[in-house]
C-alpha cells in the first residue's frame, strides 16, 4: 500500500478551504445597495410588456407610465395626463390632455398620441378587461388637445377605465416594433435606463417631470420570485424595500433594527363557493350551516399567520363599497348542526365533493383545514385537488359541491362592479356558484347607471349584505398585502391597488 | 474513429426527431387549453373572456389539426425559426439563447468547482482506504448527495449573504452572483465526482506497474499526478458530460431560489404559462444538447482511453 504523509493530505484540503475563502472575502461588501434605492419585486413583466397584460403594473409602480387618470393612495380617480373629464353625451365622453407634457424622449403629448395609444389597447387579439371593444366603441381626437370617447352603452365608469395602468399612454414609438418599447417612451417621473430581461429595470430621475421636483435620482427593480429572498436581501441591505413578503418571514422582519413591515388590505377575498343550484347547497339552510361551521379567525391566524383578517364578506371592511359595521358570520357548530336538522338534511349521509386549486399555495392546506371543520358538524366532504386546468371543466360545467377560491373583486379598474355581475348575476360570465336572484341582479344593474361613486357603493354594500346572509358563498379571509421597508426610506405608502411605489415625493437618506 | 462519429451523428438526428414529436405532441396531450392558459399568464385572472380565447386561437393557428401544426413547426425549426413566445411574444430562438449561456455559465462553473476539489479530496482518500481521512471523505460526499438543493441554497443565503454579507443572496448581474449558486450546484456533482476519483486512483495506486514505480524512486505524489489523476479523468470525463447535460436544463430550483434566468427556470415558466413554443424549442435544445454533449464526452474518452481506442480499431 502507498501512504502519503497526513501533512500532504491536510494541505491540499486547508489550501483548497483557503482559497475558496479568499475568493469569497475579495469579492465581498461590493454589494450594498448604494447611492439608489432598490426594490425587490416579486412579479416580473412576462409579456413583451402589453398594454393588455400586467405587465404595465411594473410599469406604474416604477414611476415610468402614467395614464390619463390615476387612482390615488385613497383610492379616489383623479386626474393625471388629462387636467379634467366631461361626459358630453350618455355615450360620449371628452377628455382635455395636460398641456406642456413630454414624453421622455421629448416628444410632446397631444391628443392624437394618446388616442394612438388607446386605439392600440383597444386593438389588442385578447383586449384589457378595463378597455375592450364590450365597453369602449371608438378613442379619437377632437381638437388638438382633446380625445372623445364613445362607449357603446351609457357609462359612467369610463374615467375609472383610464386609471388603469392597462391604458397607460406611451409615445407613438413605443409601438412601432413587434413589441411594446417603454423606455424613452413614458410621462412620468422616472426614465428606464436599462431593462435586463428577467433580472432588473434600472431606472432614473426625470428631471423634467411635469408633475414637479423627483426627490430619488436613481432606483431599481429588482425581480425576485422566491418570497423568502426577497425577505432576505431587505436584512442584508441589498434591497430597501421589498415588496410581497411571505407571512412567514414577518416576525422574523420584526425584530430586525431599521426594517418597517407594512401591510395593506387588498381587494382579494378567499372564500368557500357553494354550489347553489344543486343539493344540498340549493337550500339557504345548509348553505348557513356550513357559514356557521367555518372558523375563519382560526384560519387567518394559523393558514396564513395573521396576513389575512377574517372575512366580514366580500369585501375588507376598509374598502368605499364594503356594508357599514359589517362582521363576519359566528363560529358556531352547535347552530350549523341545528341548521342541517331544520333543512331536513341528514349530515352523516352527505359526500360532498370539495375543488381547489394548486396554484396558491395556501389553499389546498385551506381545504383540509375546512375538511375538518365539516367534519366536526358530520359532514364528510372529500377534497379534490389539481391545478386549475383540471378542475376548470368541471367547475364551468357545475360538477361540485364545494370550491375553495382566491378572488380578486376589482378585476378590471378600481370599482367591483365587473366582479358583482360576472361572479353574481344570474347571466354573470363568472357564475361559479350558480347563484341567481332577481334582486341582486337590479342591484347592480342600478349600479352600472349610478354615476355618483358615493351611491354606487351604497349599491355595492347591498349586495353584500345579500351575499353575506343568504350564505351564497362563505367568505373565508381578507388577505393583506405585507411589504419590507428600510427605515431609510421616506415618504413611502402603500399603494390601494399596488399601482405605485416609485413617486416623485420618495427619498433616501444617506 | 469516423465510422463512430457518423454512427453518433445517425443516432443524434433519429433521437431529435422522436423527441421532436414528443415535444410538440405532450402539450397538447393535457386537459388544459392552450388559449385559456396563455390568456390567463397574460392577465393573471381566472375568469376567462370566450371571445379573447377564440380570437387567441385564430391569431396562432390553434384551431388547426395538429399535424398540420407539427410540419409548419418543423419546417421553421429545420430552417433555426422557433417563432415567438405566445406569452411575451419575444422570439424564441433569443429566449433559449440567453437562458443557455446563464446555464451554461452556471453549470460550467459548478462543474469545475466540483472537478477542482473532488480530484483532491479522491487522492486523499485513496492514499489510506479505510484510514481516517478516507473516512471524512466518505462521510462529506455521502452527505453532501443527500443535502437537497431548496434547503441548501437557502442555508447558503443566510450564511454567506445575511450573516456573513460576503456575497449578494440572489441576481445574475454580475460575477460575483455565480459564486453562491455555482457552490451550491457543485455539491452533489462533487461527492460523485470523488467517489469516482477515489476508486479510479486506488486502482492505480495497487497496480503492480506502481510498485514497481515507487520501487524504482518515483514519489507517491508524483505517482498520483503521474498515474491516478490520468487514469481517473475519463471516467470523471463521462460523468462530467452527464452532469453538465442534466445541469443545463435542470437547475431549477437553484435558479428559482436564486433568481437566476437560466434554462430551468424558462422552461418551467413555460410549462406554467402553457408557453407552448417556447416550451418545445426548450426541451427539443436540452435533449439535444444533452446527447450532443454525450457524444463528446464519449469520444473524449476514447481519445484518453488508449486501450479502449486499439479495442475499436480492431472491432
Amino acid at each position: 500500500m502507498n501512504h502519503i504523509p497526513t501533512s500532504v493530505a491536510r494541505g491540499v484540503l486547508a489550501g483548497a478551504m483557503a482559497g475558496a475563502m479568499a475568493l469569497a472575502a475579495s469579492i465581498g461588501s461590493a454589494f450594498a445597495a448604494g447611492g439608489k434605492l432598490v426594490i425587490a419585486e416579486s412579479f416580473p413583466p412576462t409579456a413583451g410588456w402589453a398594454m393588455e397584460s400586467d405587465d404595465p403594473f411594473v410599469l406604474t409602480r416604477v414611476g415610468c407610465l402614467e395614464g390619463l387618470a390615476r387612482v390615488d393612495f385613497e383610492g379616489q380617480v383623479i386626474p393625471a395626463l388629462a387636467t379634467g373629464w366631461e361626459q358630453v353625451s350618455p355615450t360620449e365622453w371628452d377628455f382635455t390632455i395636460r398641456e406642456g407634457v413630454k414624453f421622455h424622449n421629448g416628444e410632446a403629448l397631444d391628443a392624437v398620441a394618446v388616442a394612438a395609444a388607446l386605439n392600440h389597447v383597444l386593438g389588442a387579439d385578447a383586449p384589457a378587461r378595463s378597455f375592450s371593444p364590450k365597453v369602449v366603441a371608438s378613442v379619437a381626437a377632437a381638437g388638438d388637445m382633446t380625445v372623445r370617447i364613445t362607449t357603446p352603452s351609457p357609462s359612467v365608469l369610463l374615467p375609472l377605465r383610464l386609471a388603469s395602468p392597462n391604458t397607460g399612454i406611451l409615445a407613438p414609438a413605443a409601438y412601432a416594433g413587434e413589441q411594446i418599447d417603454p423606455v424613452g417612451t413614458c410621462t412620468g417621473p422616472f426614465r428606464i435606463v436599462e431593462h435586463i430581461p428577467e433580472q432588473a429595470l434600472r431606472l432614473e430621475r426625470n428631471a423634467e417631470y411635469w408633475g414637479g421636483d423627483v426627490r430619488l435620482e436613481a432606483a431599481e427593480m429588482r425581480f425576485v420570485l422566491d418570497g423568502g429572498v426577497r425577505a432576505t436581501q431587505i436584512r442584508t441591505g441589498e434591497a430597501h424595500l421589498s415588496r410581497v413578503i411571505p407571512a412567514s418571514a414577518i416576525e422574523a422582519l420584526k425584530t430586525v433594527e431599521g426594517v418597517n413591515v407594512i401591510t395593506v388590505e387588498t381587494a382579494r377575498t378567499n372564500g368557500l363557493y357553494l354550489n347553489n343550484a344543486r343539493a344540498p347547497f340549493d337550500n339557504v339552510n345548509a348553505r348557513r350551516a356550513v357559514q356557521s361551521a367555518i372558523d375563519a379567525a382560526a384560519i387567518a391566524a394559523t393558514i396564513y399567520e395573521g396576513s389575512a383578517q377574517p372575512a366580514v364578506g366580500p369585501f375588507a371592511p376598509n374598502e368605499p363599497w364594503a356594508p357599514t359595521g359589517a362582521s363576519g358570520a359566528a363560529y358556531d357548530p352547535e347552530r350549523a348542526k341545528r341548521l342541517l336538522a331544520e333543512a331536513g338534511i341528514d349530515a352523516g349521509a352527505l359526500d360532498l365533493t370539495l375543488l381547489v386549486y394548486t396554484e396558491r399555495a395556501e389553499l389546498p392546506d385551506l381545504a383540509a383545514v375546512v375538511q375538518a371543520q365539516l367534519q366536526q358538524i358530520g359532514v364528510k366532504a372529500e377534497i379534490r385537488s389539481s391545478n386549475w386546468s383540471g378542475i376548470e371543466t368541471d367547475l364551468y360545467a357545475g360538477n361540485f359541491d364545494l370550491f375553495l377560491m382566491s378572488r380578486n373583486h376589482l378585476i378590471d379598474v378600481a370599482d367591483p362592479i365587473a366582479f358583482l355581475a360576472a361572479d353574481y348575476t344570474c347571466e354573470g360570465g363568472f357564475n361559479i356558484s350558480n347563484f341567481c336572484d332577481p334582486a341582486v341582479d337590479a342591484l347592480v344593474d342600478e349600479a352600472r347607471g349610478t354615476a355618483d361613486p358615493s351611491a354606487r357603493n351604497a349599491l355595492y354594500a347591498q349586495v353584500a349584505v345579500r351575499l353575506q346572509d343568504e350564505a351564497v358563498t362563505v367568505f373565508l379571509v381578507h388577505i393583506e398585502s405585507i411589504e419590507a421597508v428600510s427605515e431609510k426610506v421616506q415618504g413611502y405608502r402603500m399603494h390601494p391597488l399596488a399601482h405605485y411605489v416609485l413617486v416623485p415625493e420618495l427619498g433616501l437618506a444617506e | 474513429m469516423i465510422p463512430f462519429i457518423v454512427r453518433r451523428f445517425v443516432v443524434l438526428l433519429l433521437t431529435l426527431l422522436v423527441v421532436s414529436v414528443l415535444c410538440f405532441a405532450l402539450p397538447y396531450l393535457s386537459e388544459a387549453d392552450p388559449a385559456r392558459s396563455i390568456l390567463r399568464a397574460r392577465v393573471a385572472e381566472l375568469a376567462i373572456d370566450a371571445d379573447a380565447v377564440e380570437g387567441l386561437k385564430a391569431r396562432y393557428g390553434l384551431d388547426r389539426p395538429l399535424p398540420v401544426q407539427y410540419a409548419s413547426w418543423l419546417g421553421n425549426v429545420v430552417r433555426g425559426d422557433f417563432g415567438y413566445s405566445f406569452t411575451n411574444r419575444m422570439p424564441v430562438g433569443d429566449q433559449i439563447g440567453s437562458a443557455l449561456r446563464v446555464s451554461a455559465t452556471l453549470a460550467l462553473t459548478a462543474l469545475a468547482i466540483a472537478i477542482i476539489v473532488a480530484f483532491p479530496l479522491g487522492a486523499v482518500a485513496a492514499i489510506r482506504p479505510g484510514g481516517r481521512a478516507d473516512n471524512v471523505v466518505t462521510f462529506i460526499t455521502q452527505s453532501l448527495v443527500a443535502l437537497p438543493e431548496y434547503w441548501l441554497g437557502p442555508l447558503a443565503i443566510l450564511v454567506f449573504a445575511l450573516h456573513l454579507g460576503w456575497l449578494p443572496s440572489a441576481g445574475w448581474l454580475e460575477p460575483a452572483h455565480v459564486v453562491m449558486p455555482a457552490c451550491v450546484l457543485a455539491f452533489r456533482p462533487l461527492a460523485y465526482f470523488t467517489r469516482v476519483a477515489r476508486a479510479s486512483m486506488l486502482d492505480v495506486l495497487n497496480a503492480p506497474y506502481m510498485t514497481a514505480a515507487r520501487s524504482r524512486g518515483l514519489s507517491v505524489a508524483r505517482s498520483i499526478v503521474a498515474h491516478g489523476l490520468r487514469n481517473a479523468t475519463p471516467p470523471v470525463m463521462t460523468l462530467f458530460g452527464i452532469w453538465l447535460a442534466g445541469l443545463i436544463g435542470g437547475a431549477v430550483v437553484i435558479e428559482v431560489i436564486f433568481a437566476i434566468p437560466g434554462m430551468g427556470r424558462l422552461v418551467y415558466n413555460a410549462v406554467v404559462n402553457h408557453d407552448i413554443p417556447l416550451l418545445q424549442a426548450g426541451v427539443v435544445c436540452i435533449v439535444a444538447l444533452a446527447v450532443a454533449i454525450n457524444t463528446v464526452a464519449d469520444l473524449l474518452y476514447l481519445a484518453l482511453n488508449p486501450a479502449l481506442r486499439a479495442s475499436r480499431h480492431a472491432g
